[in-house]
């Protein structure tokens, strides 16, 4: 079974759209627009970053790959590990040793158990568990502390433990780094740079692009959960190397280049016919107001858009 | 059809349905109980003893009444006593508990020492005692019942009211110059009313079930009252004569109004809180 | 005007000392970054500034009479970090944003907030959304001192460069101190006029 199948990336995602509908307040519900008709393909020793804003319903995308969506999520799309569809009970067979989920909040540890215990978990190795929070310089003193008596950085490292004790060859980051100072971010992002060099898939999901870009080998920019580009992080380099006018947006509004505010916000609800972005778009004309507009491949990367024309890498 | 059905699946659409259904059903046995209680009290000796049958679902009792009038206008006293005593513990335990919360340390820390106080003696105990002091009957029990209830909803709520004190809206609208009664109104009493309503309905059982009991030890109701511990208590002394549906059927009605208004509490629960769904953002 | 601190010293109930005799002075107009690593006690220093906590010792001064003796409205405002904390789920937006008064029009369009998004409650909208909405209710017409801290931490970098860029206007304009925190040194050298390492 293996063997036919070798050739096969260890991920890949095609068309995925994943939204998810709770109560805003009484009977009124929303729609989380989760993601929309994503594609990508993520290989061993690659380290990949989905970056969108916060409060879009990434998690969704992770939830996704772990199989532990909430049952009444809308799912559409493909998701293939190592060439086989990755469904849910194959997800649940994987989950926790092949493939593990790093997750956004220090609220998943449990307040009332040891590290130490918590990290070995039910059924697993002790030894194997202090040697993983070693390796994240956490040594025995941490293991017989509590998680409130844990700084942000720390806490983040032992999720980071529990996950790859088993080594992995699926990672999947959720928002690993907000509330972390640029140094402990920094080493928490380098953690995961170790795991691809080490030969895991890791995929980073963040709203932080310009810490992605200290470590991902691509990036995949989303817009009203629309991937719109994806690129190799050396890209970023220059406003022309990028192809998506909402990346050069991004781009030029980083601190470090124009710092230059785009005006307007992203489609809260119903989103705009043809493309999302248009409403916003500095190159828009009237046919991006028509229907949806392809994700199509560019040079090094791909991009949704109509007028791209950036130079390519 | 198919979008109603959707609809109609919706956690919270489905349980305001449950809890709408609870709720007629309750309202029907009470005024159902109340207009029948001329024939629960009515004897008849030519009908006396008779197996639950066609014409007497329930069946009737040594006295020849009819055991489904006598348990219908029971469970509807019933009712009517849980009502008045959930409504009046609610009641007390809101005021205690908003008052423990908001007026300081002092009264928090008298109102906490009343609390434990209370909570630290058996409840049957204190519940048999009220009730004999204060003459028995219908206003006996309601106060037994409602001096003994007050307690763990009156914490629930101060332990409610400090943290949405501690919230970050609450302390943001402070320095925005609302006035404490600007803050209690607008952002307070709305974050414990789905807590306080859910207490009160998850109240009833409680009341009914105590009620009964303390009637069936006979120190509540007295026994010209058609009431259900008073039903019970009588055919005690019959069960062993082989009349099992003297006991046997009231006793699974209690059960099933007991049942309804837990299903009402949750129902409402799930209606009311602000994440009823796990959230995945 | 001016914010002063003088000599605060703060612990945690638990007994960890996070600012020790810190004194700091802010004058209107002036934009002030604070740089520090997580855990010298930024979010303390800005919770003590606008009159949240109390220091164990040392003061807060505004124009040389102690913070907490204005009553009502507090001339100095924070922005939180996490703007889903500070509005009450309960409420729609529009509530939420007059809780302290009618808020300018002139805000309310600067900061890109929609008409349509005032009748929504906070579940409805992302963080960048509802930090707009907290924003526009700091800057009523008796704030004196803004503190944001690590206001756009969580938010793309287009919509940090809006907020910030909307800032730093409204602050100059009417004479506005503000204090910003943040551990992007790169971010407080676009914003502010000074900066200072705890």
């Amino acid at each position: 079974m293996e063997s036919k199948k070798q050739n096969a990336p260890l991920l890949q995602v095609q068309g995925l759209t994943v939204s998810f509908s709770r109560y805003a307040q009484g009977f009124r519900r929303v729609t989380l627009p989760g993601v929309r008709d994503l594609s990508f393909s993520l290989d061993e020793g690659e380290l990949v970053a989905v970056v969108g804003a916060s409060g879009s319903g990434k998690s969704l995308l992770a939830h996704r790959l772990l199989g532990i969506l909430p049952h009444n999520a809308q799912v559409g799309g493909q998701v293939l590990y190592r060439g086989q569809p990755l469904d849910d009970r194959l997800a649940g067979k994987l989950r926790g040793h092949e493939i593990v989920l790093v997750p956004q909040n220090v609220s998943y540890l449990d307040p009332l158990m040891q590290v130490g215990e918590q990290v070995k978990g039910e059924k697993g190795d002790a030894q194997k568990a202090s040697a993983a929070l070693r390796r994240y310089g956490l040594g025995p003193e941490v293991e017989k502390m509590y998680p409130f008596q844990l700084s942000g950085g720390m806490a983040r490292r032992m999720l980071i433990a529990t996950a790859v004790q088993h080594t992995p060859s699926l990672v999947v980051a959720d928002e690993p780094t907000p509330g972390l100072h640029p140094e402990a971010a920094r080493r928490v992002l380098g953690h995961f740079k170790e795991l691809a060099q080490a030969g895991a898939g890791v995929l980073l999901i963040t709203h932080d692009l310009e810490a992605a870009l200290e470590v991902a080998d691509r990036v995949i920019v989303l817009y009203a959960g629309a991937a719109v580009e994806e690129a190799p992080a050396a890209s970023f380099a220059a406003k022309e190397l990028l192809q998506h006018p909402y990346t050069q947006a991004l781009w030029q509004a980083s601190p470090n280049h124009g710092f230059v505010p785009l005006p307007g916000t992203q489609p809260v609800g119903q989103l705009p016919a043809g493309c999302a972005f248009a409403p916003r778009c500095p190159k828009a004309g009237p046919e991006c107001h028509e229907g949806a507009v392809a994700y199509e491949k560019r040079g090094a990367g791909y991009v949704r858009c109509l007028h791209s024309e950036g130079e390519q890498l | 059809m198919k979008q109603l059905l959707n609809h109609l699946r919706q956690p919270r659409t489905a349980a305001l349905i449950r809890l709408l259904l609870a709720a007629a059903i309750l309202l029907a046995v009470m005024i159902a109980g109340m207009a029948c209680r001329e024939q629960a009290l009515a004897t008849d000796f030519t009908r006396k003893n008779l197996a639950p049958c066609a014409e007497y679902l329930f069946g009737t009792d040594w006295m020849g009444r009819d055991m489904l009038t006598r348990t219908l206008s029971g469970l509807s006293l019933s009712i009517r006593i849980g009502v008045v005593t959930a409504a009046v513990s609610a009641v007390v335990a809101l005021a205690a508990g908003v008052s423990a919360a908001l007026l300081g340390r002092w009264a928090d820390g008298a109102l906490t020492w009343l609390i434990d106080l209370f909570m630290g003696i058996p409840h049957i105990l204190l519940l048999v005692l009220i009730s004999c002091a204060c003459g028995r009957g219908f206003w006996g029990v309601t106060i037994g019942i409602v001096a003994t209830h007050w307690m763990s909803l009156a914490r629930l709520i101060r332990g409610e009211v400090m943290q949405l004190r501690q919230s970050g809206y609450v302390q943001v609208a402070r320095k925005l110059g609302a006035s404490p009664a600007a803050i209690a109104v607008r952002h307070i009493l709305p974050g414990v009313l789905p807590q306080f309503f859910t207490g009160l309905v998850l109240l009833f059982p409680h009341a009914i079930l105590h009620e009964a009991s303390v009637t069936f030890l006979g120190f509540g109701l007295t026994s010209e009252q058609p009431a259900v511990g008073v039903i019970l208590s009588e055919s005690m002394q019959y069960l062993a004569t082989g009349r099992w549906w003297l006991a046997l059927l009231p006793g699974i009605c209690l059960v099933a109004v007991v049942l309804l208004f837990e299903l009402a509490g949750k129902s409402l629960a799930a209606l009311w809180s602000v994440n009823a769904e796990q959230e995945a953002a | 005007m001016t914010l002063e601190a003088k000599n605060l010293c703060f612990t945690y109930p638990c007994g960890r000392s996070v600012l020790q005799n810190l004194s700091l002075r802010v004058e209107g107009g002036e934009r002030v970054g604070i740089f520090a690593p997580s855990g010298r006690g930024k979010t303390t220093l800005c919770k003590l500034l606008a009159g949240y906590e109390k220091p164990q010792s040392g003061q807060v001064l505004l124009d040389g009479k102690p913070l907490a003796n204005y009553r009502g409205y507090c001339p100095v405002q924070l922005i939180w970090q996490h703007p889903e904390q500070v509005v009450d789920p309960r409420l729609t937006l529009g509530k939420t944003l007059r809780e302290a008064g009618e808020p300018e029009e002139r805000l309310v369009q600067a900061l890109g907030i929609q008409p349509e998004w005032l009748s929504r409650y906070p579940a409805e909208l992302s963080g960048g959304e509802l930090q707009r909405f907290c924003i526009a209710r700091a800057l009523g017409p008796a704030t004196r001192f803004v503190l944001a801290d690590e206001l756009s931490a969580m938010l793309d970098l287009v919509t940090q460069a809006q907020l910030w860029s909307f800032l730093v206007e409204e602050t100059t304009r009417r004479g506005i101190g503000l204090v910003a925190v943040s551990h992007s040194a790169p971010l407080l050298d676009r914003v502010c006029t000074r900066r200072i390492e705890l």
